[in-house]
């Protein structure tokens, strides 16, 4: 029966609704294919071409050329560990640091709790192009970082021009930005249900048992899509490392990332086929990280309202 | 409702008018000038250039130039994405070898123009035209070259009580041949820590060095490097050579940074202290090798921190001297959809004499030599230039030139870039492995393009 009424053709006004839906629906489908699909397509059609920005030499089909040439290319090899160095190390602490923050900032006997998650949330408001540039300026010899830490009568390194400084300069300045993680898991801890810590603390549980066994459930979807964003970020990670070594990499090419790497490949040096078939290779990797830490979130991310099997 | 049909009346009348205004602004055929893959984006020139601009349009009602100025280290995208997309500007410049090489194939040849509007090319010394006729194909015509030699501090010199450097190629310096060596020694003689202990004294604290000896201004690639010692083809039938001398080179500029430490590191170059890159004009480094297009950033003696400085002759290497030339044009884009009207704004643009000031480029065009080193003398009195210096530079210029063009042009240059910042970033370095890592990197480069 339930089926029959599926199949059923729509007749009178449940037909017009649908022509007007479509109708309504018709632009953002046109763009859609237009301006996301037909590129995308073509951008793979693209990956096996020796197609070239400012054409030097006609366009021609080179079959797996690029991809062996990426597999090869020692700076495509620089930018994709720097790529997983990130990740692995400056997602961490972009997930760990805002959740004691917001601890913190969640603990009743604190005062002034806006006037912090403001503070904290202020440099959410600032372009990236503009961060960029702050810590480039704060970052370089003479720049605030440093002046600070002479003051200590520390001697500071060389962050931007010293390949072993990179990375930590890079996750100070992604600890810049955390203020929107803050405040959602902030929200996440609000909505936590208190008849659960209720109940905890007459079953005698402890913090530690109860931060464990219940906050970090309760939060486990907003950390998870923290987690999933942060990981495409760091795939896309580009404008800050873009203005902090001018577009080159910085020494040793330890601030290459693989978005660099491509818009070099595609802008700079106008390869727009290697370039194409370097931007699939991240989708798909992206695509696999994804997928695989969605297969793990089954087990571990709890959703309310969802039924538990 | 009386009083709203009066507004609206009053509206679509100054719409009218604002529309005659542009369609009178519009007569006029628009021509784009970008600025930016070479010199003319210091603040000075700037206002150079967007004061000739007034001046065309205003002196002339046919063609109206278009000022576009994008910062140096983004104009290579800047340009490479108008291109693509169809949008190109029609004038660029002013472009040196390395810039217009970067677009290969995207300027037009000036022969048909040329012959169309007879430019007065009289002043131009028939060799100069027949090398830019060679070198770059027709597609520029000669504006102003930027020899290299020694800018000196002479102040600093005084301090140390040494003599002037050598004016003539072939002096002796101190009784010695003046080459690199004698560079490296004057160098150390003249970098000096907190304490006032030269590079040379045994008490000498390299950490708090207040003086360098000697830096390559804003000259820091390794072509450039190389060239100094022996002028070399990196692409040689299809394969990747660095040369052996080039190899000293990069080896002689990493001691003077990490052994000798007469040359600041980059680190060093970023401080206040070196002017933050400006390392000559702080007046904290004794000596500059670089181009004469370095006038444009070197403050007059009166508000400057140089308050005296000479010019002398490039050293020599195993005998030879080598001056590595930078040539400068002004290009028309194949992209152009005015190429006629662009080119009559360029040759206009090409012959401002205040331009030439501005961008310290030594003018192609005889006539307009002598107002350009009247106007640099009078930027600089009381400091006295040795303009022979800068002219006998030119008689050794870098033959095949370390701007050449390869294959992969743009990605070889960054692959090139990647080893000169080890070389000025990373104190222990196996140059050696570097080069050698370096030069299958550019064959991989070299490879992409067959």
């Amino acid at each position: 029966m339930l089926l029959s009424q599926k199949t059923k053709k729509p007749i009178g006004i449940e037909r017009t609704d649908q022509r007007w839906g479509w109708l309504f629906l018709t632009p953002w489908l046109l763009g859609l294919l237009l301006f996301t699909a037909f590129p995308m397509l073509f951008s793979l059609f693209l990956a096996f071409t020796n197609y070239n920005l400012v054409p030097d030499e006609p366009t021609r089909f080179v079959g797996f050329k690029n991809w062996v040439v990426m597999v090869q290319d020692p700076q495509m090899q620089s930018a994709f560990l720097n790529t997983l160095k990130y990740i692995a190390i400056v997602v961490p602490l972009l997930i760990v640091s805002p959740l004691v923050l917001a601890l913190f900032l969640n603990a009743k006997p604190l005062w002034l709790k806006g006037l912090f998650i403001t503070l904290f949330f202020l440099p959410n408001l600032i372009p990236g192009v503009v961060t960029g540039l702050i810590w480039a300026g704060s970052l370089s010899p003479d720049g605030t970082v440093n002046r600070f830490l002479k003051g200590f009568g520390i001697t500071p390194p060389a962050w931007l021009t010293e390949a072993a400084w990179v990375m930590p300069a890079i996750a100070i300045i992604g600890l810049w930005s955390i203020g929107n993680t803050i405040l959602q898991l902030i929200a996440a801890l609000k909505n936590a249900p208190k008849e659960l810590f209720e109940a905890a603390t007459i079953d005698g549980a402890s913090s530690l048992t109860m931060f464990f066994r219940i906050t970090i459930p309760l939060m486990s979807s907003v950390l998870f899509f923290n987690v999933i964003t942060a990981i495409i970020g760091g795939f896309q990670y580009f404008v800050v490392s873009f203005l902090l070594f001018n577009g080159q990499g910085g020494p040793n090419d330890a601030g290459m990332f693989l978005m660099l790497k491509i818009f070099k490949e595609a802008i700079t040096y106008r390869n727009m086929g290697y370039a194409s078939a370097m931007s699939w290779a991240m989708l798909l990797i992206t695509l696999l990280i994804t997928q695989v830490l969605f297969a793990m979130g089954k087990r571990f991310v709890y959703y309310a309202g969802e039924e538990q099997k | 409702m009386k009083n709203l049909r009066l507004l609206a009346a009053f509206g679509i009348g100054a719409l009218a008018v604002g529309a005659m205004f542009a369609s009178a602004q519009t007569g006029r055929t628009k021509v784009t000038w970008f600025v930016g893959v070479g010199t003319g984006g210091q603040p000075d020139q700037i206002e150079a250039e967007k004061a000739a601009v007034a001046r065309y349009n205003k002196a002339q009602d046919k063609i109206e130039i278009n000022l576009e100025i994008v910062e140096y280290n983004s104009a290579r995208d800047n340009l490479s994405a108008r291109i693509a997309a169809g949008n190109a500007p029609d004038i660029v410049g002013p472009v040196g070898t390395q810039g217009a090489n970067w677009f290969k194939g995207q300027f037009v040849d000036l022969d048909p123009y040329v012959a169309k509007f007879k430019p007065d090319l009289k002043g131009i010394d028939e060799g100069l035209l027949k090398f830019y006729k060679e070198s770059q194909g027709g597609e520029g015509l000669p504006y102003a070259v930027y020899p290299s030699f020694f800018f000196y501090n002479k102040a600093l010199f005084k301090e140390s009580k040494l003599p002037d450097l050598p004016t003539k190629v072939g002096e002796k310096y101190r009784g010695r041949t003046w080459d690199w060596n004698a560079v490296r020694q004057l160098g150390m003689e003249l970098t000096f820590d907190s304490k006032g202990n030269s590079a040379v004294s045994k008490d000498f604290d390299s950490k708090s060095i207040e003086t360098y000896g000697f830096v390559n201004q804003w000259n820091l690639g390794i072509t450039s490097m190389g060239t100094a010692f022996k002028p070399a083809n990196v692409f040689q039938n299809g394969k990747a050579v660095i040369d052996p001398e080039w190899v000293n080179a990069i080896r002689y500029y990493h001691n003077a940074i990490w052994k000798d430490k007469f040359m600041p590191s980059q680190a060093a170059m970023d401080t206040d202290l070196l002017g933050r890159g400006n390392a000559f004009n702080s007046g904290n480094v004794a000596m500059a090798w670089t181009h004469l297009w370095y006038t444009c950033c070197l403050d007059p003696a009166g508000t400057g921190k140089v308050k005296d400085w000479g010019v002398g002759v490039m050293p020599s290497y195993k005998g030879k001297t080598i001056a590595k030339l930078h040539a400068d044009t002004f290009r028309i884009m194949k992209g152009s959809k005015v190429k006629e009207e662009a080119f009559q704004a360029m040759w206009w643009i090409m012959n401002q004499k205040d331009l030439l000031v501005t961008y310290g480029a030594f003018p192609a065009n005889e006539n307009l030599q002598d107002d350009y080193i009247a106007a640099v003398n009078k930027k600089y009195a009381p400091v006295k230039i040795n303009w022979n210096v800068v002219k006998d530079m030119l008689k050794y210029t870098d033959t095949p030139s370390h701007e050449q063009y390869y294959p992969n042009f743009t990605k070889v240059d960054d692959i090139f870039a990647k080893l000169a910042t080890k070389v000025l970033t990373q104190p222990t370095l196996n140059i050696s492995k570097e080069v050698s890592d370096t030069q299958k990197e550019i064959q991989r480069a070299f490879d992409e393009k067959k």
